[in-house]
């Protein structure tokens, strides 16, 4: 049998193989292993917003609370209820965050566009000023500390190697089910409301229960990446789901490339060597630095990255042939 | 109702309606903006704490009031305008939420650089305006300078609806908002235009920046940000593209969070800000003047 | 007229009238289709008849009047589920997904078909969902060979000519397998050639057990196309009949040539 190796595959084994070897390469190197960690989450967390936001349209500036939610529920339960098999929790968790979108979604069912935007950012800001308001359940601003590794099954993910492996596991499942869900019918019809509701109505796409769904289906994997986090970084607080991470979250799938698998990552990589590339620099000026990163980028290829003809894929073809 | 609690509601009411208008006035250009370019000016929040920050360092520098507002509304015009032609104009042409990443770039600019220049705590603005409360019977206090407030609001209002429905230019802002390709074919110079309304914006957001800054007399970088998510939560309660709107919009948030703070918490002002914004998008989806549709 | 007695009609609109604000759109119009004939709308512009296929797909609601298809009631059913019943059309302006490839935009009518592919077997891609996908592509590829756009299936819509977005559109439009098929001016804006090779599609079509209705500026074209021919004129219906009636027509002639014409 000849496999064909498009350019597509080709990236793909590669990534999944530095990314598979690369804690290997580092192992007592506590930082590299963390960031690492801390890419696998922005990756799941922008893969799911740009199925709301690229693929489906819908401009979304809330995704930070469904991440929140996935986060909070992790850590009630794992700090309150310790009897909860850690399984059970992640599940929780993923499909907490799906419903907490899934009102979202209802309450902005006569609203689209900007309307929307600030209907999800409204949302997530409620999210976390009831955090940090409601001490008696949250701990208030302090955050809720101590949150414990997981143990799944009989085995304990205890140290900082393992538990990235788990963040692995999630992030190589997110990918292959939005890889499914957006080549089935699913995603043609999320594609076809992003581009015209009418004519998606007009197929036959019941454009209302899609959009519930495709917002479910986001705020899923934020809730996993929430559970990730809280798991990973042992301690949460409301400081971690505000507007900004939003912002941060839509500013990596634009310049990664909208409506594209693979632009969710690169885009979250570049975004977090971007910050922390810049970690000597003073906060205001990294923030300047980065300001005028995206803006040089957005000028030069407003569709991203990913969305961009670049060069080394035409190199790539060469070579092939 | 007796007395006390009477006077107690029109003293919150007062608060309200004067915190009210300086949201509208953030509103009302940031409005414009949105009405004739159709995106999200994440931007403008941050030239109204700009404005705020210049006025300051006018008045520690012993100017007078007026030179003050004057150096303060030169520099925001100045900026807005600057910053469409190098940000926003290269991608008109691009999809909806380019421009509106952009314009967060840009925000994320002006607010660093704020900060390295007045650093990023708290300051505490001069107080310049005599701000000595009238104290009308039952206790009600009414603060010169929220009249002030209010009259420059009116006014700002009066005149914005005059210019955009009287005026060449105000005509000319329309067609642009309408169809820019069309107003071109027409001899409107549409590049002028946008530029135009962004100075004024601009400007309008600037005057807001001074007045809150006396009214809080602090000062800190982040009240850009909150600006801007106060102005576009106006913009959208009264309706996108609507004058008017803006401003009925921006007073009505200030009179819930005045109300929401006495008689309901603090804590939880935002929250309810936020509902009351649900449920009007709920039962009225294009605001409460029926402001255009949007289409991402 | 003998004709329609004989089949069912597959769509039966009935008093239908559509008011916006004080401009009657739509005024009392009444018509049936029958099952697997090809019938043509006409009429001048602004006559109403976008404003009709609105009112059939669910677009717009009628303000009176009832619309019937397959025996049903469908007069203030969801665009969607009207949809999924079978009507499937085109719009005046083509609507068509401009970044997306021709094959991808074809999908998008597909979607009727994929009623058993539930998200579970998405997410678990189960054969079954894999053999669904598979003949959905099979089938979207022959709409574009029959469609002679089968070589273009991988090009950008954006990048196409007039024509072919025109045929792309189309072939949307069918590849669902709908029962009644609306065309908004199919061939308006094409050149002689492509026009001539659609009109064969379309007969070619409406013999394999699908009705057509289409909108048509043009008598000449329609006559030698259509089995009958409804003709609108500021939102009333001012005539229906065979092709060789309507021409003839006095009404139809003044509707078309202004009064002052005759």
């Amino acid at each position: 049998m000849k496999i064909k190796l498009s350019f597509k595959t080709f990236n793909y084994i590669i990534i999944g193989l530095v990314l598979i070897i690369a804690p290997l390469l580092f192992i007592n190197n506590y930082y590299i292993i963390y960031l690492l960690s801390m890419f696998l989450i922005y990756s799941i967390l922008c893969l799911g917003l740009n199925l709301i936001t690229g693929v489906a349209g819908q401009f979304c500036l809330g995704h930070a609370g469904f991440y929140g939610m996935g986060a909070y529920i992790a850590a009630l339960i794992a700090t309150r209820a310790v009897g909860i098999p850690y399984l059970l929790e992640l599940l929780l968790s993923a499909i907490g965050a799906g419903l907490f979108a899934v009102v979202v979604a209802y309450s902005c069912i006569r609203v689209s566009g900007d309307y929307l935007a600030i209907i999800t950012l409204a949302s997530a800001e409620m999210f976390r000023l009831t955090c940090t308001n409601w001490e008696s359940l949250t701990n208030g601003p302090m955050g809720i500390i101590g949150i414990p590794y997981p143990r799944i099954l009989s085995v304990a993910i205890n140290n900082n190697v393992k538990i990235y492996y788990l963040g692995l596991v999630y992030f190589f499942i997110s990918l292959y089910l939005c890889n499914l869900i957006l080549h089935s019918k699913y995603g043609r019809a999320f594609k076809a409301i992003r581009e015209d509701e009418i004519v998606a109505l007009s197929m036959g796409v019941p454009v209302f229960k899609y959009k519930v769904l495709v917002f479910f289906i986001g705020a899923f994997f934020a809730g996993i990446a929430g559970n990730y986090v809280a798991h990973l970084i042992m301690f949460i607080s409301p400081d971690n789901f505000t507007t900004n991470t939003s912002i941060y979250l839509i500013n990596s799938i634009i310049l990664g490339g909208i409506g594209t698998i693979s632009g969710s990552f690169i885009g979250a990589g570049l975004m977090l060597f971007l910050t922390e590339f810049l970690r000597f620099a003073p906060a205001a000026w990294r923030m300047v630095v980065m300001a005028i990163a995206i803006i040089v980028v957005m000028i030069k290829m407003p569709q991203g990255i990913a969305g961009s003809e670049l060069d080394y894929k035409k190199w790539f073809n060469k070579i092939i042939k | 109702m007796d007395n006390t609690s009477l006077s107690h509601f029109v003293q919150v009411t007062i608060n309200g309606l004067s915190m009210g208008c300086v949201y509208a006035l953030v509103a009302v250009g940031y409005g414009m903006v949105y009405g004739i370019l159709n995106m999200i000016n994440f931007a403008h929040g941050e030239i109204y704490m700009f404005g705020a920050y210049i006025a300051y360092s006018a008045l520690v520098c012993k100017m007078g009031l007026f030179s003050s507002i004057l150096l303060s509304l030169f520099f925001c015009g100045v900026l807005g305008v600057t910053v469409e032609r190098l940000a926003y104009k290269p991608l008109r042409e691009a999809s909806r939420i380019a421009p509106a990443l952009t314009a967060m770039a840009v925000a994320l600019l002006i607010r660093s650089a704020v900060m390295i220049i007045w650093g990023s705590s708290p300051i505490m603005f001069p107080q310049v305006i005599n701000n000595k409360p009238i104290i009308l019977n039952n206790n009600i206090r009414f603060y010169p300078l929220q009249f002030s407030i209010i009259f420059v609001t009116i006014v700002i209002w009066v005149f914005s609806l005059w210019l955009f429905k009287y005026t060449k230019i105000g005509k000319a802002i329309r067609a642009v908002s309408q169809d820019r390709n069309t107003a071109w074919l027409m001899g409107i110079d549409a590049d002028k235009i946008v530029s135009i309304v962004y100075l004024y914006g601009s400007i309008l957001a600037a005057i807001a920046g001074f007045l809150i800054a006396n009214y809080y007399i602090l000062l800190f970088p982040l009240m850009g940000f909150l600006g801007t998510i106060r102005a576009w939560t106006a913009a959208v309660l009264g309706g996108i593209g609507k004058l008017s709107g803006a401003v009925i919009g921006g007073l009505l948030i200030g009179l819930v969070e005045s109300f929401a703070m006495t008689y309901i918490s603090t804590a939880y002002k935002d929250v309810i800000i936020f509902i009351v914004l649900i449920i009007i998008l709920l039962v009225m989806p294009r605001g409460l003047l029926k402001g255009r549709g949007q289409k991402v | 007229m003998q004709d329609n007695k004989k089949t069912t009609p597959i769509l039966k609109v009935k008093n239908v009238s559509k008011y916006f604000g004080g401009i009657h759109a739509l005024d009392n119009i009444s018509f049936e289709l029958s099952t697997n004939k090809i019938t043509a709308l006409i009429g001048p512009n602004g006559s109403g008849k976008t404003t009709l296929f609105n009112v059939i797909t669910g677009l717009y609601k009628a303000t009176k009047g009832s619309i019937h298809f397959k025996k049903r009631d469908i007069t203030k059913e969801r665009i969607d589920k009207i949809a999924k019943m079978g009507i499937g059309r085109t719009f005046q302006n083509i609507k068509l997904f401009a970044n997306s490839t021709v094959l991808e935009n074809v999908m998008v009518g597909a979607y009727q078909l994929l009623d058993n592919e539930t998200f579970i077997d998405v997410v678990f891609n189960t054969a079954e969902y894999r053999q669904l996908e598979k003949e959905i592509l099979h089938k979207t590829e022959e709409i574009l060979r029959f469609l002679d756009l089968y070589k273009k299936k991988e090009t950008l819509v954006k990048s196409l000519s007039y024509g072919d977005r025109k045929r792309v559109e189309f072939a949307r439009a069918i590849v669902g397998d709908s029962k009644l098929i609306l065309l908004d001016e199919p061939v308006a804006g094409m050149v002689e050639e492509e026009k001539l090779f659609l009109l064969d599609k379309i007969k070619e079509l409406s013999k394999k057990n699908v009705t057509i209705l289409l909108i048509e500026h043009q008598i000449r074209f329609v006559s030698e196309l259509a089995s009958s021919i409804i003709v609108l004129d500021e939102g009333k219906k001012i005539a229906e009949g065979k092709p060789v009636e309507i021409q003839e027509n006095p009404l139809v002639i003044e509707a078309y040539l202004g009064k002052g014409a005759r």
